[in-house]
């Protein structure tokens, strides 16, 4: 098959091509030392949302399975930490470690029962499984602090450095899922769930565990998901459960993900890219009517590139920015 | 014997679908499962092949009993599976659907002879290997369903349906290749079929099923004259 890669640049001479990174390296690590406080943020904002759209990518974009109401690792991610270090003066990075294990130890208990639901009784069963836990938390006053939200350490770092910590972290952490989403998407698990998204029962009688499957791809996207909530919490240093547990967060995860195109490793970044950015810049000018352009976009790509953005940079001009090679005869799995 | 169904009983809910089931395919036999609409052929693959519980009854492979076995573990005792409507990987190239089958197997060098074995079989496939599943005609699809089912190396293949959507010609092609590669790997074949004729001049054995129960079995052409065929099929 003809298969198409997506590869930045690619176009480019190599040598050219690796003075290209090299410059996107400089920058991405320039940024939080000259730009305005506010830019740092709204980049940190980006990093963050890259990780999770990537996490919802791997359970839907790959294994076809919505799950709308992923953010729940997100609120878990966050509060394992929170509890952590302000309860038991666990070192951050420990914390957030332990944060993604539980986030995706949490889905993988949960996977094998709710990932037995398809389509939009699995996408009920997320939200339902959202705003249960929502409520647990809520209501455990002495371990999370209840409706009143949990405060975390305020780190001793002056405002300058704190802002380039949290942006290093999660650049670091997208980098990381956006690598791993690479190595996914050549690998034999990968090749599996993919198959579960085309026709989960033949991937069945081809003998692909499909449940064992699904529930560690849910794993994997919840520990990532998990891993951003966790940052979140010492970045904001203070959160409650609507806000980390809000679905409206869910839904605009879901928006970069179908605005970038699900099911493949760039389509996120773009995505996220398009709506951070885009909507940072149209709230700057415009703020009444943000929504309404997001919303009046979501259509147009709908409508006219219903695999998402990822698919614009297969055109032939734009191409040369972001080109697909034409590769032949890709080897989609070893044996 | 490779592949034993015993009293096999199936329900969905309430509603009791096969009673009683007792069949056998042996190494290197072609048994066709016949009967109308509804009678329960399909539901009997799915059972084997571990998509549906049964309710009671017992299935093996060599002798090692399958009944609580997923699916893939099934796959890994030797039972393929060609469902109805074949279910190729729409999204997914010819190649990419084939290895599907090899999904479990490790040894690369087998599958890649293997793969050129499919290729040799199905030399129309083998012309559009790298196009995409979904491109391909009815024929050509069922012949890469064939080929996806014999890449985990089965003792046994259940093939629902084979001539669904295609004429007669086609299906007829299809049933000399399946004894061809059949007989050359060595595996049995358990196939529903709607032509009752086809299926039993080209099958060894034949079970005709009618409302969930075995009615008659025997060798293919004792089973054409009979009238436990009419009975199956029109109720009369």
């Amino acid at each position: 098959m003809m298969a198409t890669r997506l590869t930045f640049l690619g176009k480019i001479s190599r040598p050219l091509r690796l003075i290209a990174y090299a410059a996107l390296a400089i920058l991405l690590g320039l940024i939080p030392f000259t730009a305005d406080g506010y830019w740092v943020r709204v980049c940190t904002n980006f990093f963050m949302f890259v990780i999770m759209v990537e996490g919802v990518n791997i359970i839907s974009g790959y294994t076809g399975y919505a799950a709308l109401g992923n953010v729940v690792f997100f609120g878990i991610g966050a509060y394992v930490t929170a509890i952590l270090m302000s309860t038991f003066g666990l070192d951050f990075f420990i914390a957030l470690i332990l944060a993604g294990i539980v986030a995706g130890a949490f889905a993988f208990g949960l996977g094998m029962p709710i990932l037995r639901t398809k389509g939009h009784y699995f996408v009920m069963a997320t939200i339902g499984l959202n705003e249960l836990v929502k409520q647990v938390v809520s209501n455990l006053d002495s371990l999370t602090g209840g409706g009143k939200g949990i405060s975390l350490p305020i780190p001793s770092m002056p405002p300058r450095i704190n802002y380039a910590f949290f942006y290093f972290v999660m650049l670091a952490i997208a980098i990381i899922c956006v690598f791993v989403v690479y190595r996914l998407s050549k690998s034999k698990f990968g090749y599996g769930i993919r198959c579960i998204k085309a026709n989960e029962q033949a991937a069945g009688v081809m003998g692909i565990n499909t449940t064992m499957y699904k529930a560690l791809a849910w794993t994997l996207s919840a520990f990532f998901t998990g891993l951003a909530g966790g940052v979140y919490a010492y970045w904001q240093t203070f959160i409650e459960p609507p806000v980390v547990f809000d679905v409206v967060f869910a839904i605009k995860m879901f928006l970069m993900l179908l605005l970038g195109g699900q099911g493949t490793v760039l389509g996120p970044v773009i995505g996220t890219f398009v709506v951070e950015f885009l909507g940072e810049l149209i709230w700057g000018h415009a703020a009444d009517l943000q929504l309404g352009i997001l919303g009046t976009l979501v259509i147009v790509v709908v409508l006219f590139v219903p695999q998402g953005l990822v698919e614009v940079t297969r055109n032939k001009t734009i191409g040369r920015i972001f080109s697909t090679r034409r590769v032949k005869e890709p080897q989609p799995v070893e044996f | 014997m490779t592949l034993v169904v015993k009293d096999l009983n199936v329900a969905y809910g309430d509603t009791q679908v096969l009673w009683d089931i007792n069949i056998s395919v042996a190494k290197g036999e072609v048994i066709a499962l016949v009967g109308s609409n509804g009678a329960g052929k399909t539901t009997l693959l799915r059972t084997i092949s571990g998509l549906n519980r049964p309710k009671s009854g017992q299935i093996s492979i060599n002798g090692q009993d399958l009944t609580q076995a997923t699916p893939a573990q099934r796959v890994r005792l030797g039972v393929a599976h060609v469902p109805e409507g074949r279910q190729l990987f729409a999204g997914l190239g010819v190649r990419e659907n084939i290895l599907i089958g090899a999904y479990l197997r490790t040894a690369g060098q087998e599958v890649r002879r293997d793969l050129d074995f499919m290729f040799e079989t199905f030399p129309e496939v083998a012309a559009r290997r790298n196009q995409q599943a979904g491109t391909l005609s009815g024929g050509e699809q069922q012949m890469v369903a064939l080929a996806r089912g014999l890449m985990s190396r089965p003792q046994v293949l259940l093939i629902d349906e084979l001539s669904l959507g295609l004429a007669p010609v086609v299906v007829e092609k299809l049933f000399n290749l399946i004894r061809n590669v059949q007989k050359e790997l060595g595996i049995g074949v358990l196939v529903v079929e709607q032509d009752v004729e086809m299926a039993f001049e080209m099958a060894d054995r034949g079970y005709i099923l009618d409302t969930g129960m075995i009615v008659k079995e025997g060798r293919g052409e004792e089973l054409l004259g009979d009238d436990a065929i009419r009975k199956a099929y029109l109720g009369i």
